[in-house]
Order: C-alpha cells, then sequence, then structure tokens
C-alpha cells in the first residue's frame, strides 16, 4: 500500500509544482542578492543570508531559512490536509477500504507519504540552492559565521543537520494535517484547519504574555536549525525542538488513528 | 441448503447521529449464483445497507456476513473476494484510465505484481475501453467512466460483485451491453448483486430480489415466485356479449373491462381450459393473457403507497 501511495505522490503534477516553487523563490532571492550586492545585514532578513554574498555553500541554508517560516508550512498543510479528505471528496476512498485496504494501513501509507513529500521538498531546495550558490556566489574554503569558521566538509555536515532538524520540525504539522484530513471531506476545509493551527502557534509565539506556554508551541524552535551553524553546535534548543514535534506527532497521529478507523464513510 | 450464502445480514441496523434510522432490522440473503436485485425508491436505504456489507460504515446492531465471514470495520478481509462499484465510479483524474486501476489493483492484497499489467489490459479489454486506456480519466466521457469502473470491479475475477445503480448514466446501448455482461457473468460462476431504483430493468435480468422501502425490507423472493400470476387471465373477442353470457353461468368471478375484453379468475386451474370451453361455444378468442404482476405491482402492494421514482 505504501508503494501505491507513493507513486500517486510522485505521479501527480502538483507534488512537483509545488516543489518546484518552493525551489524557485530563493534562486529568485539570490540572483537579486547577487545581481544588486546587497544582502541583509547580519540579525537581519532570513537567517544566514547575510552570509552567502561571500560563500555560496551557505545558500542551501539560506534557503531553507527563506521558504522556512511560510511556504513550506503552508505546502505542507495542503499536500498533508489532501491526503485523506481528497481521497473522499474525490470517491477514491471507498474503492480503497472495499479493496479492501485496512484502516491503519492506509493511514500509515499516507502519513508515510507526508513524511517523504516533506523530505523530498526540503533536500530538492536545498540541491537547487547548493547548485544556484555555487554558481551565483562561488565556493569560499572557510564558512564564516559571525565568529564562526566552518571548513567546507563541516559545511555540508552543518546542512545536512539543518535539512535533518527542518524535514523533521514539519512533521508535527504533518500530523496535524493528517489529523484534519480524516475529520472532514474536504480536502480545503482540512487545509484550512492545519494553517490555522500554524498561524495560531506562531501568534502565540510572539507576544510576550504567552510566554509560559511557548517551548510548547509547534512552530517555536523551528529557526533554531541556525544553531547547527555555531562552533560547537548548541544542542539545547533543537533537542527541545525535535521532542517538542515527536510529542505532536504522536498526539495527532492518535487522534488521527482513532477517528479514522471508527468513522463511517459516507464520501 | 443445496446453495450457500454469499451474503447474509442479521436484523441490520442503522441509526445515524442525526437521529435517522436509515436501515432497520434488514435480513438480507444473497445466495451463490444469484443476479440478486436490491430494490427500492431513492433515500430507501439501499445505499447505507450496501456501504454496510463493504465495511464502510458501522452498523448500530445487526451484523454482516460476506462469503462466509464477518465483516466489520476492523476486519474487511472477507471483501477480498469482492468488486465494488458503489455510488458511481471514482478515480485519479490526472492519471490514465490504465494507471488508475493499476493503482487499485495494487491497494489491499493485490495479485502478484508481475501479472498485473495483463490483469488490468484483460478487464480494460473486456469492458472495452482497449482504445482509451492510456487516456487521463480526466477526458472520459460519463459512460466510459461507468465502464471504467466495472472493469476495477472485476480485476481479480470477484466471486460476487456488488454494484450500487450500475447503469447510472449510460445510454440505452450502454445499458444492453451491461446487462448482456451481467448474464454472462452469472453464467460464468459470479454472484452479482445490483442494487437499482428502476425495477423493470431489474425485472429483466435478475433471478432474485429484495425490495426495500423506508429502511426495511419489504419483499424478498425469487423473482419467478414475485412474478407469479395472479390468478386472472384477461381475454380479448369480438364475442363479448356472448362470452359474458357464457361466464354467468359459469364458476369464475369475471369483471368486463372495455368492450371487447374481460378479465376473468380462474385461479390456479388452467387457463387453456376456458380457451376450450369458449371455443367450443363458438366464442372467438382472439388474445388469452394470463396476467402476471410486474415488480412495481409488487412493490406498490408491498407497501401500501404509490410513491416510487
Amino acid at each position: 500500500m505504501i508503494r501505491v501511495e507513493l507513486a500517486k505522490l510522485l505521479r501527480r503534477p502538483r507534488t512537483w509544482v509545488t516543489i518546484a516553487l518552493l525551489s524557485g523563490l530563493p534562486v529568485i532571492v539570490g540572483i537579486f542578492v547577487k545581481a544588486s550586492g546587497l544582502a541583509p545585514r547580519p540579525g537581519e532578513g532570513p537567517a544566514l543570508l547575510s552570509e552567502v554574498l561571500n560563500n555560496g555553500l551557505l545558500f542551501p541554508a539560506a534557503a531553507l531559512a527563506i521558504i522556512l517560516p511560510l511556504f513550506l508550512p503552508i505546502a505542507v498543510s495542503v499536500i498533508g490536509g489532501d491526503t485523506v479528505a481528497g481521497e473522499a471528496a474525490n470517491g477514491t476512498l471507498r474503492y480503497l477500504l472495499t479493496r479492501p485496504v485496512g484502516r491503519s494501513r492506509l493511514l500509515t501509507a499516507k502519513l508515510v507519504t507526508v513524511i517523504t513529500f516533506i523530505f523530498l521538498a526540503v533536500i530538492v531546495v536545498a540541491l537547487v540552492a547548493l547548485a544556484a550558490g555555487v554558481v551565483l556566489f562561488g565556493i569560499s574554503p572557510l564558512s564564516s559565521i559571525s565568529a564562526t569558521e566552518l571548513s567546507p566538509f563541516q559545511t555540508f555536515v552543518r546542512t545536512m543537520l539543518a535539512i535533518l532538524y527542518i524535514g523533521w520540525s514539519m512533521l508535527g504539522l504533518g500530523a496535524i494535517a493528517l489529523f484534519a484530513s480524516t475529520r472532514t471531506d474536504s480536502p480545503l476545509a482540512a487545509s484550512l484547519a492545519t494553517l490555522a493551527a500554524f498561524v495560531g502557534s506562531q501568534v502565540l509565539d510572539l507576544i510576550e504574555a504567552t510566554e509560559s506556554i511557548q517551548p510548547f508551541l509547534p512552530t517555536h524552535y523551528w529557526l533554531r536549525f541556525v544553531d547547527f551553524y555555531r562552533d560547537p553546535i548548541l544542542w539545547r534548543d533543537v533537542t527541545a525542538g525535535a521532542i517538542v514535534q515527536l510529542v505532536y506527532v504522536a498526539v495527532f497521529l492518535g487522534a488521527a488513528w482513532a477517528n479514522f478507523t471508527t468513522k463511517d464513510v459516507t464520501s | 441448503m443445496s446453495t450457500s450464502s454469499v451474503v447474509l445480514t442479521h436484523q441490520l441496523t442503522k441509526r445515524y447521529a442525526s437521529g435517522l434510522l436509515a436501515v432497520d432490522g434488514v435480513d438480507l440473503d444473497v445466495r451463490e449464483g444469484d443476479l440478486f436485485g436490491f430494490l427500492g425508491p431513492n433515500g430507501a436505504g439501499k445505499t447505507t445497507t450496501i456501504r454496510m456489507l463493504l465495511s464502510l460504515i458501522a452498523p448500530t446492531s445487526g451484523t454482516v456476513e460476506v462469503l462466509g465471514r464477518e465483516v466489520t470495520l476492523h476486519s474487511p478481509h472477507a471483501l477480498e473476494g469482492v468488486g465494488t462499484m458503489v455510488e458511481g465510479p471514482a478515480f485519479y483524474p490526472y492519471l490514465s484510465g490504465e494507471r488508475n486501476l493499476m493503482i487499485f489493483d495494487g491497494a489491499g492484497a493485490g495479485g502478484p505484481r508481475r501479472t498485473r499489467r495483463q490483469r488490468v489490459r484483460d478487464v480494460i479489454e473486456r469492458v472495452g475501453l482497449a482504445d482509451v486506456g492510456d487516456r487521463p480519466v480526466k477526458a472520459y466521457s460519463l459512460g466510459m467512466r461507468q465502464r471504467l469502473g466495472l472493469a476495477s470491479a472485476l480485476l481479480r475475477t470477484p466471486r460476487l460483485l456488488v454494484l450500487d445503480e450500475p447503469t447510472n448514466g449510460l445510454d440505452a446501448q450502454g445499458i444492453h451491453e451491461l446487462r448482456t455482461m451481467f448474464v454472462d457473468l452469472v453464467r460464468d460462476g459470479t454472484t452479482i448483486m445490483l442494487s437499482s431504483h428502476l425495477l423493470a430493468e431489474v425485472e429483466l435480468i435478475c433471478t432474485r430480489a429484495a425490495m426495500m422501502s423506508a429502511g426495511r425490507i419489504v419483499a424478498q423472493d425469487d423473482v419467478r415466485n414475485l412474478l407469479a400470476p395472479t390468478g386472472w387471465v384477461r381475454i380479448t373477442t369480438p364475442d363479448l356479449e356472448r362470452a359474458v353470457r357464457a361466464l354467468q353461468d359459469g364458476p369464475f368471478h369475471y369483471e368486463p373491462i372495455d368492450p371487447i375484453t374481460v378479465r376473468v379468475q380462474i385461479g390456479d386451474r388452467a387457463p387453456e381450459l376456458l380457451n376450450k370451453a369458449f371455443v367450443q361455444d363458438d366464442i372467438r378468442v382472439r388474445e388469452l393473457v394470463v396476467e402476471r404482476p410486474t415488480l412495481e405491482d409488487v412493490f406498490l402492494e408491498r407497501t401500501g403507497h404509490g410513491d416510487i421514482r
């Protein structure tokens, strides 16, 4: 079943259009930075973008920083919200279930497709950005970020860690989307519900009054991936971020499972 | 029991959260080799019943057995021998017809991967879509989708086909082809359960039928029994006056309907004897028809109201 679901994901034009758009935006930003020679000053604009003028190898990380706050979560909400509700709206859910595909198996396969999409997206974005970065900005033997200096090999390792962390950071939202998708027969409603959860988390993360709950918000530690570019790596926040995601995944997958395995399919 | 049941429900009941009692104590019995018509007006509860048979909806109470195994939301395994078409076909519009069938074949406990393409080709050919199998489904007409839906149900050569309103959207030619295909399938040993709100259509091919109205089964029997003669014959004769005079002396209840026709209630006696008596009296019989009800008549009689679409 997982193989079938992956085939559907990979053969669907929308998947690739989404990934192309995600990859395209950082490239456009890169071209303008190169053409104008104006990078944001350190501490302003997307993380690490200030450093890419000197070193194309840092562009993948900067690219991820560009899509991370908004575009990646939107893509995850759309793809995740579509998983079950899209099959319901399309009418194909009843045909899959009467093949028969066990409901737990179908949900597992859907989860795997969401995870696959997330990592496929961040990896493609990073690869496109690497190519663009090298072409636009060249390679420098030493990456210097603030006071830290990293060799190309270290930069590569740190970028791999950042990719893994950013993909991982999307899992909580992916689980929320999957849950929302089992609650409705409208993929749009499921995606919007997920986006509402995302925006809500962002809002709560901004104001001082909610400081006590902020560490538990799904989006709170997203941008801490920059800690992988410190020397030595600052593990505290990224570890907390990874654990928070696990909790969201456990809770919302459980809810999705409890809901989907008992609900009447009338679509 | 000489033939085994392939679908057996016991007191199957569904009350939706809204309080609507959609299905109310239904005992269905579809037997091996049947071409079973599941009839009733729209909204009678046919689709809800079928969805419970296929583990899509959880019954409020009662049990479902398909191909000898109990079916619940958590154990749909008995459906491996069942091909389905429920409330119209559905596909992934961005994929070709063939690719869609590959996906459905691969979902669940599919047949071997090695022979998948061949299986898909076979069923596509069988429903007459061989020429368009590689076109995306979004370019298909309604009738083509209906055929592709049937092809999908025929994958893995099921022992039982459960088809909900399969002729929807087809033209007269398509409906005729489908009917022929059903009869062929049943001859080859498949059991078909087929729902429809078009009673006349089912009358033509079904061997057994159940009728549903307002959530309950109002009749379930061999079509032959449902359509048994009413005990009345209808005689058309240019010599009606003399015929009526002859009937006055006879034992039968009768009623003239128009200047050349009279209905005679002969019960289970042979109609040819009546014919012989008339002929001996030199009464010319132009036509003698044994009256049988239509399924529609049966339905109206059992439900006691005339609201059928």
